[in-house]
């Protein structure tokens, strides 16, 4: 089966021009792929690039050198070589990424944020609500707070809304950085039989947890970015 | 040279830069062509355009009838048509029919003009737009380009705020299909008259330095809405001399206690009219 | 294939006052539906580039090739007969003018000023003209029974959305927003970001936003140019600049945010 990603001696060095333009050697020469119903961690200690990695395959962190190709439709898409609007296209059907912290559209209810992800799909039906409702259920949320635009949320419930907002839609590619961190053994177990049913159909999963446990019940292989950094 | 001046007052060069400005006028119907606006013996706003566009085109056969308002007999009127007499020496007349130019000051007469007649209106202000767009650069463009939304604009703010539009003179018209054009402060009863009038329409601005025209036989239509079309005024009572009712009436005051009487503003129409 | 519709294409373009450089060899596409940002300093070049775009002045060099009609090939503005591009900034775009005096006609109605755009597109019937433009005032959420009020008593945030109604009323491909949420409240701000986002989203609008609020651009936009003493230094999609900015100026101008 093709890849849905691939990594090609990716490298990411920054550069802090008001710093007396020091160079941060981050990450380099990393070849990576990940296939459909897969589930890799990336591992590593604090600061060796787990994070910085997942964002230039997200696009939204430039590499320094090397290329990422994303597979969707059948079709490799060279990430560096994209125009803008091809990387918003590919976000919006091809990746969905559950960030660390919730990036806060202020004003909208939560019941909208989630809605709004099948709106950019084109797949908004008359039984979305069911759809909708179903998985803020599911997730702990409680009736009384969809209307609610997510800001005073707390940590926990704020990650709950971002993982609805994720898995409501139909991405072939998830990247899920520390999706259970803020959450209690209850929800902790809820959000991982969300991920494996995800799995189930063939989704390809990147994931940064922390925690070994609760890593090693849903990933199918490690990726230490230790071996591709300089110090 | 009559008494110290020149035929007409003007010299013939100048009469000669008017003319020309004329003619080009009247290849571009209702376009307003500057011209070098003389010195003349009466101040702005007084009609020195129309006296200057009339003393160019007058010769000695011509018989001129100067009205004001409709009226030949108002001291506008009767001074300019003096100041004719003694410069050129030529027939007036006070008789529509008669006149081959007829120099006017906000109306059209009544009794229909003919091919050998010529209309000279005296205007203030030649500009349509200037009141909507005060640059000349930008109305010189909008005219170019016909680009004339603004002047639907003016009509649309008066019918939300009114209901209808309320302009009643000097009401905008589209010559020849093309520009936009002032009547000069007319009433919007006299627009319908220079639809295809048979007599040539001269327009002169003297403050302005303008000159524009309406060769005969030319299309005039008056702006509007489909939903809201054009419409002139109409009264419900008839000339208190005449009996006429279908001619443009002044309303005058005639005692303290505010009665009013309604009479014929063509003075001479009216008159011919209660002859026969 | 993932295709759009590309409605500029602006190629190495110029223009100096005199000696003095307004902005200098910018090249930049723009797609249909993006949103693109323009942010630097006072002085950067911004509005000069801004100006030549929108039509108001003719640049000393370079091209701008716009889409008129999809069938056919781009054509550059800075060619066509003055006639033709007045037409252009009549429909095809619009620019919402950082002091509403500069967009609207401030004694004329609101719904006059919408007409006035809606009249240009021949249509010379008085009630459909209103019904169009209390629906744009609709759309844009502006109170309908200010209809035939004079926009000089309005609020700041209540011209703006006038000018956008005006604007969209025509059915634009671009619209030009310059400072859009200048001298505004915070709140009001908030308020006229969210309705110009669904405006864009529901229209398929293409914009380009000219600020030098970075909060208001990372809300709004998808790419982003930063300019500096008339030049671009950076551009791309807008959260990879931001996040991740690569030229010494932009590094500057994203650790110069105030974190709330």
């Amino acid at each position: 089966m093709n890849p849905s990603i691939k990594t090609t001696n990716l490298q990411k060095t920054f550069t802090l021009h008001n710093q007396n333009s020091t160079e941060l050697k981050v990450l380099k020469n990393i070849n990576f792929s990940i296939s459909p119903g897969e589930c890799v961690a990336l591992t590593g200690k604090s600061g060796t690039g787990k994070s910085t990695f997942l964002r230039m395959l997200y696009g939204n962190y430039l590499p320094t050198a090397g290329s990422i190709e994303i597979l969707y439709n059948d079709t490799y898409f060279d990430l560096m070589n994209c125009l803008e609007h091809q990387v918003i296209y590919l976000r919006k059907h091809a990746i969905g990424y559950v960030s660390q912290f919730l990036v806060v559209i202020p004003r909208v209810s939560t019941f909208d944020i989630v809605s709004n992800t099948l709106k950019q799909q084109n797949t908004l039906e008359d039984n979305s609500n069911e759809k909708i409702s179903h998985l803020l259920e599911t997730l702990n949320i409680k009736k009384n707070m969809w209307h609610l635009p997510p800001m005073t949320f707390s940590g926990g419930e704020q990650q709950r809304v971002n993982i609805a907002k994720t898995f409501i839609g139909n991405y072939p590619i998830l990247f899920l950085d520390e999706p259970t961190s803020a959450l209690d053994k209850e929800n902790t177990e809820i959000v991982l039989e969300l991920i494996k049913s995800k799995l189930n159909k063939n989704v390809a999963i990147i994931t940064i947890i922390h925690d070994a446990t609760i890593r090693n019940q849903i990933c199918t292989r490690e990726f230490n970015l230790e071996n591709f950094t300089e110090v | 040279m009559i008494d110290g001046f020149n035929f007409a007052y003007l010299d013939e060069a100048t009469k000669r830069m008017i003319r020309r400005t004329i003619l080009k006028a009247i290849c571009i119907p209702g376009y307003q062509c500057p011209f070098g606006g003389r010195e003349m013996p009466l101040a702005y706003g007084w009609g020195t355009g129309g006296i200057q566009v009339t003393a160019s085109i007058i010769g000695i056969n011509d018989t001129l009838k100067v009205i004001d308002q409709g009226a030949d007999d108002t001291t506008n009127a009767i001074s300019i048509k003096n100041f004719f007499k003694k410069v050129c020496k030529i027939e007036t007349t006070e008789d529509t029919e008669k006149a081959t130019i007829i120099q006017t000051r906000h109306r059209i007469p009544e009794k229909k003009l003919s091919e050998n007649q010529i209309l000279v209106y005296q205007v203030p202000q030649p500009e349509p737009l200037r009141r909507l767009e005060p640059k000349e650069q930008e109305t010189r463009k909008l005219h170019a380009y016909e680009e004339y939304a603004l002047m639907h604009v003016k009509l649309y703010e008066e019918i939300s705020h009114f209901g209808s539009v309320i302009k009643t003179y000097a009401y905008p018209v589209r010559t020849n299909k093309r520009y936009i054009t002032d009547p000069s402060p007319t009433p919007k009863f006299d627009n319908p008259k220079m639809d295809f009038m048979e007599a040539l329409q001269l327009f002169g601005a003297g403050r302005e330095r303008r000159i524009y025209a309406i060769p005969p036989y030319t299309s005039v239509q008056s702006l509007d809405f489909e939903d809201h079309p054009f419409q002139i005024q109409t009264w419900d009572e008839r000339c208190d001399i005449c009996g006429s009712n279908n001619s443009y009436l002044d309303e005058i005051i005639i005692n303290d206690k505010g009665e009013k009487k309604f009479i014929c503003s063509d003075t001479n129409y009216c008159e011919k009219n209660l002859k026969t | 294939m993932i295709v759009k519709d590309k409605i500029l294409e602006v190629k190495n373009l110029t223009h100096y006052y005199g000696e003095q450089v307004g902005c200098e060899d910018i090249s930049f596409d723009l797609y249909q539906g993006e949103i693109l940002g323009i942010v630097g300093e006072s002085g950067s070049g911004k509005s000069t580039l801004l100006k030549c775009l929108s039509g108001q002045i003719s640049p000393s060099q370079g091209m701008i090739n716009f889409c008129i009609d999809k069938s056919q090939p781009l054509q550059d503005l800075c060619k066509i007969s003055e006639q033709k591009k007045r037409a252009l900034m009549r429909k095809e775009w619009g620019i919402v003018q950082q002091n509403p005096r500069d967009g609207l006609r401030l004694r004329v109605s609101a719904g006059g000023n919408i007409a006035e755009r809606i009249i240009n597109e021949e249509i010379k019937n008085y009630s459909k003209i209103r019904n169009k433009a209390l629906e744009w005032m609709d759309k844009t959420e502006m109170e309908k029974s200010r209809i035939d009020d004079f926009p000089l008593n309005f609020s700041g945030g209540m011209q703006q959305r006038l000018q956008i109604s005006k604007i969209l009323s025509s059915n634009p491909k671009l619209v030009y927003m310059d400072e859009p949420t200048g001298g505004l409240d915070v709140s009001v701000q908030a308020k006229l970001l969210d309705t110009i986002t669904i405006i864009v989203r529901d229209l398929n609008v293409s914009m380009i936003i000219v600020s030098h609020d970075l909060a208001v651009v990372k809300f709004l936009t998808d790419k982003l140019l930063v300019m500096k003493s008339g030049k671009v230094v950076e551009s791309g999609l807008t959260d990879r600049v931001l996040d991740d900015p690569q030229h010494s100026y932009t590094q500057l101008l994203t650790s110069s945010i105030l974190q709330v």
